[in-house]
């Protein structure tokens, strides 16, 4: 994230008065350092005044953070000495603070001649995808290795290292992807029904002779209850099934889901069986559709074959061996039989009932008419990306060359020399020298190509250096930016073509923006840039948060990105990351935030009310929980989030050796947090940052740990009743608010911040790097673009793409 | 990359592979093995192998019922470590250290516990100690190191800071010591000289391109070419092992080993994993472990002592007497497992005849002290084994002594800002990193941000 020089600190967020550089900052330490660590002194052989101020050398950053801290801390100047007022320490603090971090941004930014920037796992999937039309799942253990994060990127070319285990584990993947790209033997693609008859009543022969005997013209349907799992695919059913089977699947389901009064919508979770109750689950969705309507869902997997599959629903209030007991001898007897809820009873006199009279459900159940699953499929688009790449077994030399090279254009994602690839040829020589069959030679070549530097990283320049990027290093920047993959053909003739610049780049771009592959951008940069992975770090507390389950993280991890996909599909203003009369939802979170249940599954637009406590990213359950620690809010956590996704500016960390926080005792009187972190921030060094970040999270104190309203705290500990919220502040300019509406609204009132930041993260990801005060005036450039459109997010995401920033190296 | 396999690299005669390739598969065995050791790095035969385990708890531990309170000989066991007191005479019970770099760095305390590396945004992480090891050690063991952890990221950090991967479940482990490769010793053979025909490749491109840049910077350029490199090594040596046999287990040790134990049976988990850890050890296949109990924010919960928390929960207690009472079982819980750790390494017996409890040092511990509040500094730590090594045990061994005014458990406050704050400023846990280090054989002064050796 960029450090900007101090001035439009100061100006937006207060991070630091109006100083313009270093004579406020070298009268500090004038007046309260160099005395003791200068020509006189040397105390602790430090001497301030010869430290090096070139900050982006960094050769005595160490010495500089050092002082930090300690005057941040308090320790310096020591208790003798005379005292600086919290505005010289803030002052002082912030300007070092922004020295540091700009030196540090300066040399992580830095580009050699030749510059490499690795492929996130998400990029390197999409990648051999596009590549050659197969799915390969990175994430899977055993598989890459994850991405270092910074501030939530995944993609930052100075933190993606590579270890020997890396290339490794690429090798390993190189391998994967071809075998699957060129498998030995293919599966014919087969299609399986199972229906509720064959799931559940081995046929259902002697069930339906007693439904002939009470006349009952319905089917019999499969009664799926929470806390028990049943099969969902084994594969005998496909006959012989082998690794060649292995594929994407299609899997079709028709069920009706039972909500019951006051309970969850039925959840179904189907994947590899992990307990009595409980599955991995690989396609997890709500079923919304009634008992006497329900509805076809259907799903794509990847399956590696041969492979078997379990059915869950998934709810807090599961039918368990302690308490339910009865209800599950019953559901499992083969006597069982269900056809409707109003025909249980007759069928079932014995059996405790799993409905009450009117038809509503006691528990969330499913009922399910059939299960089909059909695979492998292929599609022939990705087919298409394998044909003509193998040579025929008795091409010459230059044939197989020409067939490498090929490979090796779309793979490198450029115009590539056939003497680049001299040391593949000479492998697949030595391969064949040593007997290997053409084919298996040529997977060498191959497989040398997709390890080589140039797949798994862009490399950007050339040995002689030059500024700016050539068209094919463009084509590949807007195509990682905004598809998470490399360039398409249309792309790819474009920069090969010269083609790239002025209406050839807007229509490329225009293109690229319309394309459905930009859903990957979005699920990317939303995720990183809100730094989703936190949510779930510390799983919430099962005791304090009893509703909160996996189905649940899932549903509020995802609402974010479903609102910024509407957001960008409807080109809406900025303003609705902060509020909005609407968000996006699927049943679980329509049911965590007390919204009306919707009338289908998955995410939808619903609107919000005033009393519903929601809108804009700020006040969704993710945002909310991911910065909390499980147990409780952390306001300063959510100060800092805030300061940094929604400023793009990240305050001073805390200075090491702070004193702890103490329990409050049994006996002691219930205070909330922010109380606590009042008292404990008293003293001039630890207020002077905290005054500027607490306002920013303690706006949000009506929201717990898990983002649910409330306008008392919980207090675990202490005598007393639970105290009263108080979510009001002061920003250092002055404003104040009583509660985070009031906050949302000071904060649309300046929206060209907003954008602004919005413009730094966007390129921060879509170059791949920190940013640097040397990229203002290249921003100020595209904040213009911005403020022209209105600042709305597909217009900014064009104008990022378009700019000149975007073009250098 | 290490001092090891640079020295092993400049060797020009290793360095061309083609000529290599052309001898694989006829005349490789074991003195294949003998020629790719660096020449200054050879040992004697006869030499002791020494072994280290390092095993972490996350979130520090309840100090009031863990910490012991006096220094030297005549110490008393705390009651989260009474579980140890059996092992009284090949243990070092060890309070008041800490790393500088974990100071205020909350839960990334385990990303630095065996680096003493320094957090933040730019700095990078450097080599954990047990990769500093396994540089040694690696030349004599089918592989160089393990790093299991239950849940959460590993222990272990390259030389270029970068996390190594690690493993979860038993099979897993197992199968990564003791699985015979897949289609035989041809077959592997086979694989290896392909792939090592395709890093050769990549090598070859790379180098091309560095000589036309002569000096300048070269950034990501050289760390690729490093990691392919070693990689290559690492198929060779790979390569090399194939013509010595997989130890082979017995039966009762590969049923009681060679399973997947669900988390909801955490004693069961951790004995397994030791067993594991001892396996490795008493045939040699490796002699450096790292062993995460769980990461700091998914630490198992114990359901079978009543603890249906996760550990990061009880860890932010928030002075709630039933949550400390848990934290401090979860601690003598985990402490117990540790010690049956050292039951069977003392009553193991390595190729040698000799108890692995004396050829193995084994440190356990956390990065942090004060869960609740975050608190890095003295650090609970225990060490143990080794005295073939030459560690002498039997003491309380307390760098806060000579800098506070004594324990003093009846002041929770005071005590807790003694585990957040370090009383002795210079006592690093880094030099006790150094002193395993050295104890293993790395020839090395320092190590992380060592100031001084501890002498044990």
């Amino acid at each position: 994230m960029l450090v900007r020089t101090l001035m439009i600190f100061a100006a937006c967020l207060g991070f630091g008065s109006a100083v313009s550089a270093a004579e406020p900052f070298e009268a500090f330490l004038e007046k309260h350092c160099i005395r003791c660590h200068g020509p006189q002194k040397e105390e602790g052989d430090i001497r301030i005044d010869k430290l090096s101020r070139d900050f982006k050398a960094g050769r005595d950053s160490h010495h500089w953070a050092e002082a930090l801290d300690k005057v941040n801390s308090g320790e310096m100047p020591p208790k003798k000495e005379p005292q600086p007022t919290q505005k010289e320490i803030s002052d002082f603090v912030t300007s070092l603070d922004a020295q540091l971090k700009e030196g540090r941004s300066a040399r992580m930014a830095a580009r050699p001649a030749v510059a490499h920037y690795r492929l996130s796992r998400k990029e390197y999937q999409n990648s051999v995808y596009d590549l050659l039309g197969v799915r390969y799942d990175p994430t899977k253990p055993g598989e890459l290795n994850e991405d270092t994060l910074w501030h939530g990127f995944e993609r930052i070319g100075s933190e993606l290292s590579l270890s020997p285990s890396h290339v490794d584990r690429y090798y390993r993947a190189a391998e994967l992807v071809l075998d699957r790209a060129f498998p030995a033997a293919s599966g014919e693609a087969r299609k399986i029904r199972k229906t509720a008859a064959e799931l559940r009543y081995n046929g259902g022969k002697t069930q339906q002779e007693a439904l002939d005997r009470f006349g009952i013209k319905r089917p019999l349907r499969y009664l799926l209850y929470p806390g028990s799992v049943h099969n969902a695919l084994s594969a005998n059913w496909f006959g012989k099934v082998g690794p060649e089977h292995s594929g994407l699947y299609k899997v079709r389901i028709q069920a009706s889901g039972i909500r019951p009064i006051g309970g969850q919508t039925a959840h179904l979770s189907i994947g590899k069986g992990t307990g009595e109750e409980t599955v991995d689950g690989l396609i997890e969705f709500d079923i919304t559709a009634p008992e006497d309507s329900p509805q076809v869902h259907e799903f794509e997997v990847f399956l590696e074959m041969p492979v078997s599959f379990d059915f869950c629903v998934v709810a807090t209030d599961v039918v368990d061996r302690r308490a339910g007991a009865a209800f599950r001898n019953a559901l499992n007897s083969g006597s069982y039989i269900f056809t409707h809820s109003s025909e249980t009873g007759l069928l079932n006199p014995n059996a405790p009932q799993m409905f009450d009279g009117k038809g509503n459900g006691l528990f969330s159940t499913v009922l399910l008419d059939w299960i089909e699953w059909e695979g492998p499929l292929e599609t022939d688009a990705e087919k298409s990306r394998r044909n003509d790449l193998l040579p025929p077994d008795d091409a010459t030399i230059e044939v197989v060359t020409e067939h490498l090279q090929r490979f090796a254009e779309r793979a490198w994602r450029r115009p590539v020399k056939q003497d680049e690839l001299s040391d593949y040829l000479q492998a697949y020589r030595l391969e064949r020298e040593a007997g290997e069959k053409p084919a298996d030679a040529y997977r060498v070549a191959m497989q040398g190509v997709l390890i080589s530097r140039h797949f798994i990283y862009l490399v950007e320049g050339d040995p002689t250096p030059r500024e700016r990027l050539n068209d094919s290093e463009l084509a590949s920047r807007l195509s990682y930016f905004l598809w998470s993959s490399m360039p398409d053909d249309g792309l790819f003739a474009a920069a090969t073509g010269g083609s790239l610049q002025g209406d050839g780049l807007k229509k490329e771009v225009d293109r690229l923006l319309a394309d459905s592959k930009t859903n990957r951008f979005i699920n990317d940069f939303v995720r990183q840039w809100l730094q989703l992975h936190r949510l779930g770090m510390f799983p919430p507390d099962k005791k304090l948060y009893p509703t909160y389950d996996a189905w649940l993280e899932t549903s509020l991890r995802a609402e974010p990105v479903e609102f910024f996909r509407e957001m960008f599909s409807k080109n809406m203003p900025v303003d609705s990351f902060i509020d909005s009369d609407w968000t996006m939802a699927n049943a679980r979170l329509c049911d965590f935030y007390g919204l009306p249940e919707p009338k289908t599954g998955g995410f939808q637009r619903v609107s919000l009310k005033p009393e519903d406590h929601r809108g804009g990213l700020l006040t969704m359950g993710a945002v909310l929980g991911l910065t909390s620690d499980g147990t409780r809010h952390r306001p300063v956590h959510r100060g800092v989030w805030v300061s940094e996704a929604i400023f793009a500016k990240t305050p001073p960390a805390p200075p090491a050796n702070v004193d702890p926080i103490e329990p409050i005792p049994p006996t002691g009187t219930k205070i909330t947090i922010r109380q606590r972190i009042e008292a404990h921030a008293k003293n001039a060094s630890c207020a002077a940052c905290h005054a500027k970040i607490d306002p920013l999270g303690l706006a949000f104190d009506q929201y717990d740990a898990v983002g649910q309203w409330r306008t008392r705290e919980l207090v675990p500990t202490g005598v007393g009743e639970n105290p009263v919220v108080d979510a009001s502040g002061v920003m250092t300019d002055g404003r104040s608010f009583n509660d985070s509406v009031q906050f949302k609204q000071l904060l649309i009132e300046d929206h060209s911040q907003i954008a602004r930041a919005f413009i730094e993260h966007l390129c921060t990801y879509a170059l791949r790097r920190v940013l640097t005060v040397d990229d203002q005036d290249d921003l100020k450039l595209i904040e213009a673009e911005a403020k022209k459109c209105e600042y709305r997010v597909k217009d900014i995401i064009r104008a990022v793409a378009m700019s000149d920033l975007i073009r250098k190296r | 990359m290490s001092n090891y396999l640079s020295n092993y690299l400049s060797q020009s005669w290793l360095l061309d592979r083609r000529h290599a390739l052309r001898a694989l598969g006829t005349c490789i065995s074991l003195p294949f093995l003998e020629c790719m050791v660096p020449l200054r790095a050879a040992e004697s035969k006869t030499e002791t192998p020494k072994r280290s385990a390092f095993i972490y708890l996350a979130n520090g531990v309840h100090s009031l019922n863990y910490q012991i309170t006096t220094p030297g000989k005549d110490y008393q066991f705390s009651r989260s470590l009474k579980p140890l007191e059996k092992h009284r005479s090949v243990i070092t019970p060890i309070s008041g250290l800490h790393h500088p770099g974990a100071l205020s760095h909350h839960h990334n305390c385990i990303s630095v516990w065996l680096t003493g590396g320094k957090l933040g945004p730019s700095d990078k992480n450097t080599i954990s100690v047990d990769q500093a090891m396994a540089e040694v050690t690696a030349k004599h063991t089918r592989y160089s190191s393990m790093e299991i952890a239950l849940t959460g990221d590993s222990l272990g950090w390259t030389a270029d800071g970068v996390r190594l991967p690690s493993m979860r479940r038993c099979s897993e482990i197992f199968a990564s010591l003791f699985e015979e490769p897949k289609g035989g010793k041809t077959a592997q053979r086979r694989t290896l000289r392909r792939k090592g025909s395709v890093l050769d490749a990549n090598l070859a491109e790379v180098r091309r391109l560095e000589q036309t840049m002569g000096a300048a910077d070269k950034g990501r350029l050289d760390q690729y070419l490093t990691s392919v490199r070693e990689a290559e090594v690492r198929t060779r040596r790979a390569d090399a092992w194939l013509d010595t046999p997989l130890p082979t287990i017995a039966d009762d040790d590969r049923k009681r080993t060679n399973r997947d134990i669900p988390q909801t049976q955490a004693g069961d988990y951790f004995r397994t994993v030791y067993d594991l850890i001892v396996l490795a050890f008493q045939t040699d296949l490796t002699r450096v472990a790292t062993f995460s109990l769980g990461g700091e924010g998914d630490a198992f919960s114990i359901p079978e002592i009543g603890i249906t928390e996760s550990r990061h929960q009880l860890s932010h207690h928030g002075g709630d007497a039933g949550y400390m009472e848990k934290l401090t079982n979860y601690d003598t819980f985990a402490i117990e497992q540790f010690s049956y750790f050292l039951t069977r390494l003392a009553e193991t017996k390595d190729l040698n005849g000799m108890p692995l409890m004396g050829t193995t040092m084994a440190l356990f511990g956390s990065g942090m002290c004060y869960g609740h509040s975050h608190g890095n500094a003295n650090l609970p730590l225990v060490l143990a084994g080794g005295s073939d090594l030459g560690l002498k045990h039997g003491s309380h061994l307390d760098f806060n002594q000579g800098h506070f005014k004594g324990y003093q458990l009846d002041k929770p406050g005071e005590h807790y800002s003694l585990c957040s704050r370090p009383a002795n400023a210079n006592a690093h846990m880094s030099n006790l990193l150094l002193l395993m280090a050295q104890r293993m054989g790395v020839e090395t002064d320092k190590f992380g941000d060592s100031n001084k050796l501890i002498e044990l």
